[in-house]
């Protein structure tokens, strides 16, 4: 038997089974208190290799959830006080408030199923739509680079995709289960 | 403030591009309101969901997993974790359990309404209600192989034509040229030796000579190369794989931006082209340079020249109700003259002339005429098109029905189709006609150009093995033949003839000269 090939080690098997059910859970966990997606996505990652070497520590009959998001909280505090500063800008200060109002408790962006949800909800988008979040998003052009190539005003694109992310949030919240009302 | 105000800080916020005073302006916007700071906050988080798209959960999970073998080969890890990974899987494969007895449960109550709704329909008492399957799949696939010219496939089995899901692999051309048309309506035609790799309908990754058209509704279509990649910002461009990993890029219309990108994908250098230009991308020297623009080596490869020189294939129906409809089971689909995709169908009711829709769906370059007609011995192509008892089939209830079965032309003595209009070339065609009511029914049919009665040796058509076959069955109600045509003037002429003599009738009735439908396919 070929220990490296994972289809044939059980052990390994059942991990990358953990993997995929919690890891849209604990990306999204991160992702609210994190606003660098490239350090949101290496500390999920840091989250299931911490799990793995420290899973035998654990009591299997209780639900793994709210241990991998102990862990992933715990490498998100880490990561702050080595690499941020105190929120010294205006800006910081917005980003920590909305930031506290996605771990409220009443919130539904935490951890639920949230990339599912947003799939799902931009599939109902229009053609045109789901392009221009592609070409900000996936290939990461700037306004300014979409705006050119578009022929648009910087500030259309910018409020286009400011709807868009508004449609977004409410199909998302509506899917998750929370209707909210904006006023 | 009004909240188009409050939309613009926010918009301006979450795109990095407020200023100071302006974020002062929304702090205290958001600490006055909390509707609007739950809005925020949710907007942000789409915001930073968004953000992972580069990163999708199969990556994730790789990446993971990819690690926790390095880190299982070179850790010794405890027996403790050994144990609660057995336990982990145990309780997973309850689970597993659970969904399959659920899925089986499922599966058992579909079976039973199924049932249920065959017993209480009333068209299903044992008489053929449909021949061709309604194509209706609200889910497009992702590409369609629409053109396959003069293509060796470097698969062992031959290539299907419905691309689907296409992620896991690659289309391996050994040579001749492919048109794969994405649900976004971008069409990449690829020339072999090469392969071409369908990511999504807005990204193909390509390692071979691509001429690409996006329509409008395919801005931001993407194509992937070794070293680089190219952005269509609405246009029409080419690229051509060069010695030691160069790529040369030529934008024949519009606008693209073009990429020089490391092995993570990871854009190094990039820069817009526009119209009638060209630069060849070398990763090695990490430089985008100017080339010599030239399109005439990819004529042969864009939309507009493989348009006029594809092949003609052109499906009718005939019976009592006019227009186009999708449908794929029938005998050229089932030889592999037709591909998945052309599923078009033009219902023929008489004589009808003028523009038709291609199996593709695309219009017929050639201004078509099809001519129906009947007589005894001679066909009189002026004939007016009636059922011998001069009224329409109570079953031809909708177009579906109709397909190529219970909805069909008939006519006592001898009934014929001829097509005109079509260049010169070999034409394979398929003829079908047989009788679900009368399965004894022999046939007498002839093939040909501009014929107006038999051949002298008809081909024949021998009664079905058994009654009432519900659909279109391979080898026993058509005919087969090529047919050659020298210019517009000739007519692809098909003529049957129900043969009394030789018929075994199950009736006091006679059966009818019938015929279904025709599928004609440009062979040379």
């Amino acid at each position: 038997m070929d220990d490296s090939d994972e289809n044939q080690d059980p052990e390994l098997e059942t991990f990358g089974r953990l993997v995929r059910e919690h890891q849209a859970s604990v990306r999204a966990f991160i992702l609210s208190r994190m606003n660098d997606p490239f350090e949101a996505h290496d500390l999920a990652q840091e989250t299931f290799l911490v799990a793995y070497r420290k899973i035998g520590e654990i009591d299997t009959n209780r639900p793994i959830r709210p241990w991998l998001m102990g862990i992933a909280l715990g490498l998100v505090r880490n990561h702050w006080r080595k690499h941020r500063a105190q929120p010294v800008g205006i800006g910081d200060e917005i980003t920590a408030l909305l930031e506290a109002r996605i771990a409220d408790e009443k919130s539904v962006w935490k951890e639920g199923p949230v990339f599912e949800a947003l799939e799902h909800c931009e599939a109902k988008l229009g053609e045109s739509a789901r392009q221009l979040l592609r070409l900000r998003y996936e290939e990461g052009l700037e306004i300014s680079e979409i705006v050119s190539s578009a022929g648009a005003k910087h500030s259309a694109i910018t409020m286009k995709l400011h709807r868009l992310r508004e449609k977004l949030r409410d199909c998302i919240e509506n899917r998750l289960g929370k209707a909210v009302a904006y006023g | 403030m009004d909240s188009a105000e409050r939309n613009r800080l926010l918009a301006e916020f979450l795109d990095g591009n407020l200023s100071e005073e302006d974020s002062s302006l929304l702090l205290q916007e958001l600490q006055a309101d909390e509707d609007f700071q739950d809005g925020a906050a949710g907007e942000l988080m789409v915001e930073r969901l968004l953000g992972q798209k580069p990163f999708s959960a199969e990556a994730f999970e790789r990446q993971v997993m990819s690690t926790v073998r390095d880190a299982q080969s070179s850790d010794d890890l405890t027996d403790d974790v050994l144990v609660n990974l057995k336990r982990y899987r145990g309780q997973q494969n309850r689970r597993t359990t659970f969904a399959i007895g659920l899925a089986a449960a499922a599966v058992i109550a579909v079976g039973l309404f199924i049932t249920y709704q065959v017993a209480t329909d009333p068209s299903s008492s044992g008489f053929p209600t449909q021949v061709v399957e309604r194509v209706d799949d609200p889910e497009p696939p992702t590409a369609v192989l629409t053109r396959a010219i003069d293509v060796e496939w470097s698969h062992k089995n031959r290539f299907q034509a419905d691309v689907g899901n296409p992620t896991e692999g690659w289309l391996n051309l050994d040579s001749g040229v492919i048109e794969v048309t994405f649900s976004s309506g971008a069409t990449v035609t690829a020339e072999g030796p090469g392969r071409l790799r369908i990511d999504s309908p807005l990204k193909v990754v390509s390692r071979c000579r691509v001429a690409v058209h996006c329509p409008p509704s395919a801005y931001g279509f993407t194509v992937d190369f070794e070293g680089g990649k190219v952005i269509d910002l609405g246009t029409e461009f080419a690229i051509d794989p060069q010695p030691e990993g160069r790529t040369q890029v030529h934008v024949i219309d519009g606008e693209v931006i073009v990429a020089l990108t490391n092995e993570e994908e990871v854009v190094l250098k990039k820069q817009n082209l526009t119209d009638k230009s060209a630069v060849t991308l070398d990763p090695a020297s990490g430089e985008i340079k100017t080339s010599t623009f030239d399109s005439d080596s990819f004529k042969s490869l864009q939309r507009s020249h493989l348009l006029k020189s594809q092949p003609i294939k052109l499906q009718f129906d005939l019976g009592h109700r006019a227009g186009v409809y999708r449908g794929i089971d029938a005998p050229g689909h089932a030889a592999g003259d037709f591909f998945a995709h052309e599923n078009h169908w033009t219902q023929i009711v008489g004589d009808q002339s003028g523009t038709f829709v291609m199996a593709d769906g695309n219009v017929c370059p050639h201004p078509i005429k099809v001519d129906y007609g009947h007589g005894d011995g001679e066909i009189d192509w002026d004939a007016t098109p009636v059922d011998p008892w001069g009224k329409v089939h109570e079953q031809a209830q909708g177009i579906f029905k109709s397909a190529l079965c219970q909805d069909h032309r008939p006519w006592d003595e001898d009934l014929g189709l001829r097509v005109s209009g079509l260049p010169a070339g070999t034409y394979r065609v398929y003829a079908l006609c047989r009788s679900a009511r009368r399965p004894g029914a022999f046939y007498e049919v002839s093939f040909g150009t501009n014929l107006d009665r038999q051949l002298p040796n008809p081909i024949e058509i021998p009664p079905m093995d058994r009654e009432a076959i519900p659909q279109w069955e391979a080898g026993v109600t058509y005919e087969v033949e090529d047919v050659e045509v020298t210019g517009e003037e000739d007519g692809v002429t098909f003529i049957t003839r129900y043969s009394r003599e030789r018929s075994v009738r199950s009736t006091e009735h006679h059966g009818r000269s019938v015929l279904l439908g025709l599928q004609i396919v440009q062979i040379r």
